[in-house]
């Protein structure tokens, strides 16, 4: 019984993690189309979002704990990203 | 059990993640898109990776999912509120038909992706515009006092010629109106005046002091330019408030002011004001908007280029231009007139470069090798406005003189 459903989670998390995928390339391409430089900066924030979910699935599929390792880092760097973009944004405005 | 709940936690948190995501496909402005990537993302992650960490169940697995968990719940925030009001002001499109900020935030007309090509055509404009937007905020001499300013525009020329001396170096501004001033071989005089305000708020001890040994070293300097002055010189020397001392007040006395592009009459001594307080030097374009009269910044570079006229196509501005030219002010043949003049004024500055022998070119773009730049006024309210230096503005590297009305 336990032993079913352990293999119907690891499953459904194989599931989860191609559904995931298809979000991502939902970002991607509202990173690619735009049409503005804030909408792209949206999208990269919301597709580091979904790439730190990702880590963690990949993480509970395989069984390594590394892949939290890479979601903390991740979810780091967007952080950072994030901020530089906004404020690039708002210089850009200054400026001219 | 757990596995169960592990597993629902990571379902909900999928299935949020997927409706964000359909939210920043779907909504019309970034705004709105916004408000679905960091609301329904920041708990789609998170209820992962709270799953992930149940699903586990080891301590260190444990740990950094929840470091994880805790630092998108800290950062998404703040990172969201940025971009928000970093997309308002740099005018992202708006589809909501009220506008909550209005008023509260600057924003941009135009969206940044829209600027691009056109930027130099608007930075023109604005540069052209904000010669009047200028003239409204400051206490402006009355329209009888314009018209008399005009009137000393008439002919070429100017009957004196003043300066005023700014620490720590003074001594090229000195050159500079000891040579304007034989050119014509009219009288000279120095102005060196220690601010009040500067004293009352420096926060160092002693700053009377400070400031008039850092004047008197620069006094000693320019010393060395004067006493081989080849017209009569005279200087002075005052304490009190610069706006009312330095500028001229009587435009028929047809004094020609020199100040430098920055400094202050606190003469560079260091007065320990905090960074965020307005700066003393913030008011140095108030004297040349006081003064009666034509005031040169005189730059630091020496270029060899044209000098630039940048009209706005005011009267004003076309006959300090022709006073310029005339008075020569400076050596060069080339004349560059951009801007937007009308026919009438384009048609007699040609008429002037003919006369002259001069070289007459129409263009759109000021040269950063101009050797000067003729203009209504200057193109900022401060010298070091948003961390840009106020030449940068007319054109980015731009460091020679700018005659302003």
């Amino acid at each position: 019984m336990f032993e079913s459903i352990d293999a119907f989670v690891t499953g459904a998390s194989v599931v989860m993690l191609v559904i995931l995928v298809i979000a991502l390339v939902g970002a991607a391409v509202r990173m690619i189309v735009g049409p503005g430089y804030a909408d792209r900066f949206v999208a990269l924030d919301m597709l580091t979002g979904i790439a730190v979910a990702a880590c963690a699935l990949t993480a509970a599929v395989t069984l390594r704990r590394e892949f939290l390792d890479v979601g903390l880092g991740v979810a780091l760097i967007a952080f950072l990203a994030t901020v530089a973009l906004a404020s690039f944004l708002e210089k850009k405005e200054r400026k001219s | 059990m757990l596995a169960l709940l592990a597993f629902l936690f990571k379902l909900v948190g999928v299935g949020f993640l997927c409706v964000a995501t359909i939210g920043v496909l779907r909504f019309v402005d970034p705004f709105q898109r916004m408000h679905a990537s960091t609301k329904a993302g920041t708990l789609g992650a998170g209820l992962v990776l709270v799953g992930v960490a149940i699903d586990m169940g080891q301590t260190d697995a444990v740990i950094v999912a929840g470091i994880t968990f805790l630092f998108l719940l800290a950062t998404l925030p703040v990172a969201g509120h940025l971009l928000g009001r970093a997309s308002y002001i740099s005018g992202a499109p708006l589809e909501s038909s009220e506008d909550a900020l209005e008023g509260v935030l600057p924003r941009c007309e135009v969206p940044l992706e829209a600027r691009g090509e056109a930027a130099f055509e608007r930075r023109m404009e604005s540069m052209l515009g904000g010669a009047t937007d200028h003239s409204g905020a400051a206490a402006k001499p009355d329209t009888a006092h314009r018209a008399a300013e005009a009137d000393a525009f008439a002919k070429p020329g100017y009957d004196a010629v003043r300066f005023a001396i700014f620490g720590p170096d003074a001594k090229a501004i000195a050159r500079r109106a000891e040579t304007l001033a034989h050119a014509r071989s009219v009288p000279l005089s120095g102005i060196a005046v220690i601010d009040e305000d500067c004293i009352a708020r420096a926060k160092v001890p002693d700053p009377g002091e400070v400031i008039r040994s850092a004047l008197a070293r620069t006094l000693a300097e320019t010393q060395g330019v004067t006493a081989e002055s080849r017209v009569p010189f005279s200087l002075t020397y005052e304490e009190g408030d610069p706006l009312a001392l330095i500028p001229a007040c009587d435009a028929q006395a047809r004094e020609l002011l020199l100040l430098p592009c920055e400094g202050w009459c606190d003469h560079g001594a260091d007065l320990g004001l905090p960074a965020g307080e307005s700066q003393p030097g913030d008011k140095l374009f108030a004297l040349a908007e006081r003064h009666a009269g034509a005031t040169l910044f005189v730059g630091t570079a020496q270029a060899s280029g044209p000098v630039a006229i940048l009209h706005d196509g005011s009267d004003a501005l076309h006959s300090l231009a022709l006073w310029a030219l005339g008075s020569r002010l400076w050596d060069a043949k080339d004349i560059l007139l951009t801007g937007r003049p009308n026919a009438e004024q384009t048609e007699a500055i040609a008429a002037f470069a003919e006369e002259n022998a001069l070289e007459l070119t129409l263009s759109d773009v000021v040269p950063a090798s101009a050797c000067a730049v003729i203009m209504s006024a200057p193109p900022a309210r401060q010298v070091h406005e948003a961390g840009e230096f106020w030449q940068d503005r007319i054109v980015p590297g731009f460091r020679a003189d700018v005659l302003v009305g």
